[in-house]
């Protein structure tokens, strides 16, 4: 269905097809149903489940759904019990080694505040993956960036993995990219008395990491091997800063059950299409739990339990790349000097300009994350993978 | 002084001819007599010759600005006593008193000079049967011979109406018979036939841009006769001829539409490409999802439930560029019928409708060339006989060169991309005496679509047919055909070299048929027949493209079936303005091995796989029976006013595997099983037909309910082009519609088109089979076709015989949609959740087009006559939304809407024809 479309996209061109905005109708219809993404994964340690309830399109953000009881079978024997700790609705708990054990079966139980019991289907802990290696091109593809169709330059990531059990034949990428930032300008920080000066090694180069929203699915159900070469995994274009000095992306290979497989498979349809003739008709992606004390109540999400493996690849900017995200560090200059500016705006970001042919530099007003790559979501430290 | 002689009386004159067609623009008012005739005579070129003391004193009052020349003749006898004689074409005899006819212009009718048993004569002579009365009357066809006259039986009358020029059948003409009010429609192949006591009728016989021939027709016993029908390009100034209008009155179908060639190239369509498909939905009733969407939905039906005859060839795949155009060319189409109310008993094999695509038969007489050039397509036909009057060979290709455009693209995707595509249609016809006709057709159609390092496709269509039309006795009848169709594609997916692999497909329809229809008693037309189809459809397989490719070769499996068809049927004319039919066609279709097919049980309502059976070669899997009942009431409740009503129950043994929003040309078709059952559908229909302004303007107002049940939906976010047991990724429910159609058609004057308005609404329910839950938690939704308002508004003016101007506008209700209603988070990300399927609405649908057709000269000697067309689609640019869809981006979930074709289109055709203006 998705080269039909493609192939639509050529015969539209020529037809001047469009893609606008749409605006969906706010309403409080709909809603408030219990989500939950619960995630055991082969590594042993702290394994948590989040539940919420799904908002309307009107509400300003989604509910946790706290205080409710939750326990994950294992192997149909003892449930252990998640606690709810950190943040609401975010539940926790420590599982063995021996409860991560490849053959070892789980299941969720949640019973919330409202007496509604919810059951996940079975999940089997599956054999973790391999990836033998991560490889980067420069190419160009047609990519739907800020509202429009466009061909793009950018990097193109290929994957070669493979499954360590013929029976375990779907697998889900979760890919975080990193890339590197560098302030455009040094500065300091000043509280109306006083400069204090932002350290170079953690303001001035920084290390951005963000999951990408993407959703990645493998299905190797048709394959004579359970292996992939060369599989298309992420492009990243240069119509952002991301590429500027140094890119990377670390590539989580996650063996699934079907349940899940399907579940992210029906997200990944209804949230990355390109319009089109043979757009599918959109539906209610469900997953593997159920309400079993009331069967007409609606539940969303998934409990997946998954084997992974991860491996991550970056690359220097050797192809020219450059997108100035920060054009907007316009200088406020202070001609009075630092007395000018209002205190209802301290502490503030000051950079000082040189002069041609004066002594004293001209103090001027920055915006912080011209100066502190930190308050652009940069850190310090790079990711391991780029060592 | 011209006009104060009156030439000798006794010359040769002819009674009205081609100048009955013609329109004169007069001021409205009061006109002297002498002025207005002098007025006219210099628009319509003709040397008027009478005795000024005849009019003298005669006044005029015209009522509008234009009336046919044979209003005028008509008024000016009626009212004030002056009779009119044409001699030829330009010589005006106007006359104070009847004038008498001593003879008539030459009327070609070859086949009949060499028949014993039937003749047409020239007025004037003679008859001891019954004689003359009416000089209008300019021929006369004696049927059956004296000595077998027995006038107290009624007896069997056959003919055949063909055109002069290239003895091409005509379907459709009306015969009607003023005395007893009656009429009859020529059928397929131009014939027709009707019982009749022996004496002499006057009947008018007239088709959409022919020469209405009045006439004589003196019945003596069984015989047949042939109507030779001049077409009537010749006209002066304007002239589309009153039409269909008959047959709308006397015909039985309710929500029977026709297009004829005329009317679908005027027009203005996308990219040059005369589509009578796209044409179509611009009748009441007839939709489809969206712009560029392949496939039509006919009252309310899927896209599925419609059949396509091209010819006696069934076509599956009616599509080219992936729905943008229709496979049909129409240089070889000489008219279409879609039946989407009353469906007669002799076609079945699909709920909705059945589109009857008429095929030109060749011209007998001459060879003819025409051809045309788009931006992205050229075709070339040429027709003519072998034996002239006996055999005819048409041959019409089709080709596209759109990989010109692709390459100006700055793409390198685009740029190595190609896209092609024709299709062939050759017939050969052959008369081999007056009671044994058959025709040989062939047509193929092929698609491929190479877009670079994503994906290839390639899907085709090719069928044949061999027709034998024989004519057992006078009253009887019988037509018998082979029909093949062969659809198949072929898709290549090879974005991703691990998972690039390569699926096939393939069905083959074999179908034989006898129809027959038998004319035993003056007030019945009876009709039997059958037919024998096989179909064997190999869902092929899924093999891996490249060596990097992983895909394992995975077997679909075939599909065979027959379906045996045995239909009985009799029209009777109750009294002269009340007739009834009735019909019933019985169906038998039975699934054949070899075959595996699940078994499943059933606990608490869900379906769990028992078991696997085999059936083996020929053997029966699963047979379903039904019996279909067509009914049908046509009363005329004044002379202009048909009121109609009819019930349909049809039955569907195969369906189109989509989960689209539109069907795509790789869909496959699915034949019923075990556990899928076939599609059965009933229909209520009535219609009232008026017609008002001296028969100028044609109102129908239709109305229908239909039901179906067993009618296909998927379960969410199926592949079902994958899945070797569909029935676990299908659900069957009911599907509901109802609708009001109405449509104001004029024919006549300068100015053309129509107007037509249809409230419908489509409504499916899907409940849980077992195996699959229920579809929008079993409570009824919209169709994606649900449309409840569509206005099309058609209008062409024909300024002179060279130029014309036509322009459309287009609004529809917008289709339903299914939007996100909740937002959810996992893992950090928001998602959408949909509940009702398509509860919401895009925007209206809005569109304007227009085209300027600029013929060539009129020099009577050239070798090329062509002509331009100029259109320009979508006038406004209007972005008419098609679908919705949702992206990620940086966190945020984006809605976006698509529109296919968001600017103007404007393209530039030509074509061109051997001959001059009026050459065929």
């Amino acid at each position: 269905m998705r080269a039909n479309r493609l192939l639509l996209f050529l015969f539209c061109m020529l037809l001047g097809s469009c893609v606008d905005r749409f605006k969906l109708p706010n309403s409080h219809d709909s809603g408030y149903d219990l989500v939950c993404y619960g995630q055991i994964t082969n590594n042993y340690g702290i394994q948590k489940i989040e539940l919420s309830y799904s908002a309307s399109l009107a509400d300003s953000d989604v509910l946790p759904c706290t205080n409710a009881h939750v326990f994950v079978e294992v192997n149909e024997e003892r449930p252990i019990e998640f606690f709810e700790w950190g943040a609401p609705g975010e539940y926790f708990m420590w599982l063995d080694e021996e409860s991560l054990t490849v053959g070892n079966t789980f299941k969720l139980i949640i019973e919330t505040t409202d007496g509604e019991v919810y059951e996940s289907e079975m999940e089997t802990m599956l054999p973790q993956p391999a990836i033998q290696q991560i490889t980067i091109k420069q190419e160009k593809k047609k990519v739907l960036s800020k509202g429009q169709m466009q061909e793009l330059d950018g990097l193109m990531f290929y994957t070669d993995a493979s499954s360590n059990d013929s029976n375990t034949k779907y697998f889900r990428l979760e890919l975080e990219e990193t890339w590197k930032i560098i302030s455009p300008l040094t500065g300091v920080l000043f509280d109306g008395w006083h400069d204090h000066l932002i350290p170079a090694d953690s303001a001035y180069i920084c290390y951005k990491s963000e999951l990408v929203s993407d959703v990645v699915t493998i299905s190797m159900e048709d394959y004579l091997e359970q292996s992939i070469k060369q599989f298309p995994t992420y492009f990243v274009h240069n119509q952002s800063e991301k590429l500027n000095y140094e890119y990377g992306l670390n590539v989580k290979m996650m063996a699934v059950s079907y349940n899940s497989y399907k579940f992210w498979n029906d997200l990944e349809l209804l949230h990355q299409g390109s319009g089109g003739i043979f757009e599918v008709q959109p539906y209610s992606a469900q997953g593997n739990i159920k309400c079993i004390s009331d069967p007409t109540r609606k539940a969303i999400g998934v409990f997946e339990v998954v084997s992974y493996t991860e491996k991550g690849e970056h690359v220097f900017n050797e192809y020219g790349f450059w997108y100035d995200e920060y054009e907007s560090c316009s200088l406020e200059e202070l001609h009075n000097g630092k007395r000018d500016i209002d205190p209802a705006r301290l502490p503030a970001y000051i950079y000082y300009k040189p002069i041609p042919g004066q002594m004293n530099p001209l103090p001027c007003i920055v915006p912080g994350p011209c100066v502190d790559c930190r308050l652009r979501g940069g850190i310090p430290q790079k990711p391991e993978y780029w060592n | 002084m011209t006009r104060n002689i009156l030439l000798g009386i006794g010359i040769l004159i002819s009674i009205i001819g081609y100048s009955q067609k013609v329109s004169v623009e007069l001021q409205s008012g009061r006109w002297e007599m002498d002025s207005l005739i002098q007025s006219v005579s210099k628009q319509v070129a003709v040397k008027v010759y009478y005795k000024h003391e005849w009019i003298s004193d005669k006044n005029v009052n015209v009522l509008s600005d234009s009336m046919g020349f044979d209003e005028l003749i008509t008024l000016l006898e009626k009212e004030h006593g002056i009779y009119s004689v044409i001699r030829g074409n330009d010589v005006w005899y106007l006359l104070p008193a009847p004038p008498r006819a001593v003879q008539l212009p030459e009327i070609r009718n070859s086949v009949m000079e060499n028949q014993k048993s039937t003749e047409h004569r020239d007025v004037g002579e003679s008859t001891e049967f019954e004689p003359i009365k009416d000089a209008s009357v300019n021929i006369e066809y004696k049927v059956g011979q004296k000595q077998y006259i027995r006038t107290s039986n009624a007896v069997t009358v056959r003919g055949k109406i063909i055109d002069a020029n290239t003895g091409e059948a005509i379907i459709g003409a009306t015969l009607f018979f003023p005395e007893t009010e009656s009429g009859h429609v020529s059928g397929k192949d131009g014939y027709f036939e009707f019982k009749l006591k022996p004496k002499t009728y006057e009947a008018k016989i007239n088709f959409l841009g022919y020469q209405t021939i009045h006439c004589h027709i003196i019945v003596l016993s069984h015989g047949f006769f042939e109507v030779l029908m001049e077409p009537e390009y010749i006209s002066l100034n304007s002239v589309i001829v009153s039409a269909k209008r008959d047959r709308k009155l006397y015909g039985m179908s309710t929500g029977m539409q026709q297009l004829s060639m005329k009317t679908i190239k005027e027009i203005p369509v996308l990219m040059g490409e005369k589509d009578v498909l796209k044409i179509s939905q611009m009748l009441p009733g007839i939709v489809s999802v969206g712009e560029g969407a392949g496939g039509i939905n006919v009252r309310g039906g899927n896209a599925d439930q419609n059949l396509f005859y091209l010819g006696e060839i069934p076509v599956y795949n009616t599509s080219h560029a992936m729905g943008f155009f229709s496979a049909f060319n129409s240089d070889v189409i000489k008219g279409m019928s879609v039946y989407k109310g009353h469906i007669p008993a002799a076609r079945g094999g699909r709920i909705s409708s059945i589109f009857d695509i008429e095929t030109r038969k060749g011209n007998q007489e001459e060879l003819s060339m025409h051809g045309g050039v788009s931006p992205i397509s050229a075709f070339l036909t040429a027709d003519g006989p072998i034996k002239k009057e006996k055999n005819s060979v048409l041959l019409s290709a089709r080709s596209s060169y759109s990989n010109w455009i692709l390459r100006k693209i700055d793409d390198p995707n685009v740029n190595q991309s190609t896209m092609n595509f024709y299709d062939i249609y050759s017939s050969y016809n052959h008369t081999i005496n007056e009671k044994n006709r058959f025709e040989i057709a062939f047509y193929t159609s092929y698609d491929a679509f190479n877009h670079h390092k994503i994906s290839d496709y390639e899907y085709s269509n090719f069928g044949g047919s061999l027709s034998w039309d024989y004519s057992i006795r006078p009253n009887l009848s019988a037509k018998f055909a082979y029909a093949l169709s062969s659809y198949g594609y072929e898709k290549a997916k090879i974005e991703d070299s691990n998972s690039a692999n390569v699926r096939n497909y393939r069905l083959n329809h074999h179908e034989v048929k006898a129809d027959f229809a038998w004319k035993k008693f003056t007030k019945h037309s009876f009709g039997f027949g059958g037919a024998l189809i096989f179909y064997a459809i190999d869902k092929g397989g899924i093999s891996p493209y490249g060596k990097a490719s992983k895909i394992d070769w995975n077997e679909l499996g075939k599909e065979n079936a027959y379906q045996l068809d045995l239909y009985v049927d009799d029209q009777i004319e109750l009294r002269p303005n009340l007739s009834i039919y009735g019909g019933l066609r019985y169906s038998r279709f039975a699934a054949l091995g070899p075959q595996e097919s699940i078994r499943y049980t059933m606990e608490s309502g869900e379906a769990t796989i028992l078991d696997t059976i085999k059936f083996g070669r020929i053997e029966e899997v699963q047979a379903y029976t039904n019996l279909d009942i067509r009914l049908s009431m046509n009363y005329r409740a004044f002379a202009k006013t048909s009121i109609k009503f009819s019930y349909n129950s049809t039955s569907q043994y195969l369906f189109m595997l989509s989960n689209g929003i539109s069907i795509s040309p790789t869909d496959p078709w699915k034949l019923v099983d075990r556990h899928l059952n076939p599609l059965r559908g009933q229909q209520w229909s009535f219609g009232i037909v008026q017609e008002v302004f001296n028969s100028k303007l044609s109102l129908t107002l239709d109305g229908f309910y239909k039901r179906a049940k067993n009618v296909v939906d998927y379960r969410d976010g199926a592949n079902l082009s994958g899945e070797k047991f569909i029935e676990q990724a299908l659900a069957q429910g009911k599907q509901e519609s109802y609708g009001l159609e109405f449509l104001c058609r004029k024919n006549h004057g300068k100015m053309t088109g129509w107007l037509a308005y249809t409230y419908s609404r489509s409504l499916m329910e899907i409940s849980s089979n077992g195996i699959l839950p229920e579809v929008n938690g079993g409570d009824q939704y919209p169709s994606n076709y649900d449309i409840p308002h569509s206005l099309t508004v058609l209008a062409n003016h024909r300024f002179s015989r060279r130029v014309s101007l036509s322009a459309n506008f287009v609004y529809k209700s917008g289709r339903p949609i299914t939007i996100p209603t909740a937002r959810y988070r996992i893992n950090g990300k928001y998602y959408l959740d949909y509940s009702s399927r398509n509860k919401h609405r895009l925007d209206d649908y809005i569109r304007t087009d227009v085209s300027l057709t600029i013929d060539g000269n009129l020099r009577r000697n050239k070798p090329i006559h062509s002509s331009w067309v100029v259109s320009i689609y979508n006038l406004f640019g209007r972005k008419n939304p098609y679908s919705v869809f949702y992206r990620t981006e940086a966190g945020e979930i984006v809605a976006y809407q698509y529109s296919v074709i968001g600017v103007p289109i404007t393209t530039v055709t030509w074509v061109f024809k051997l001959g001059n203006y009026a050459s065929k």
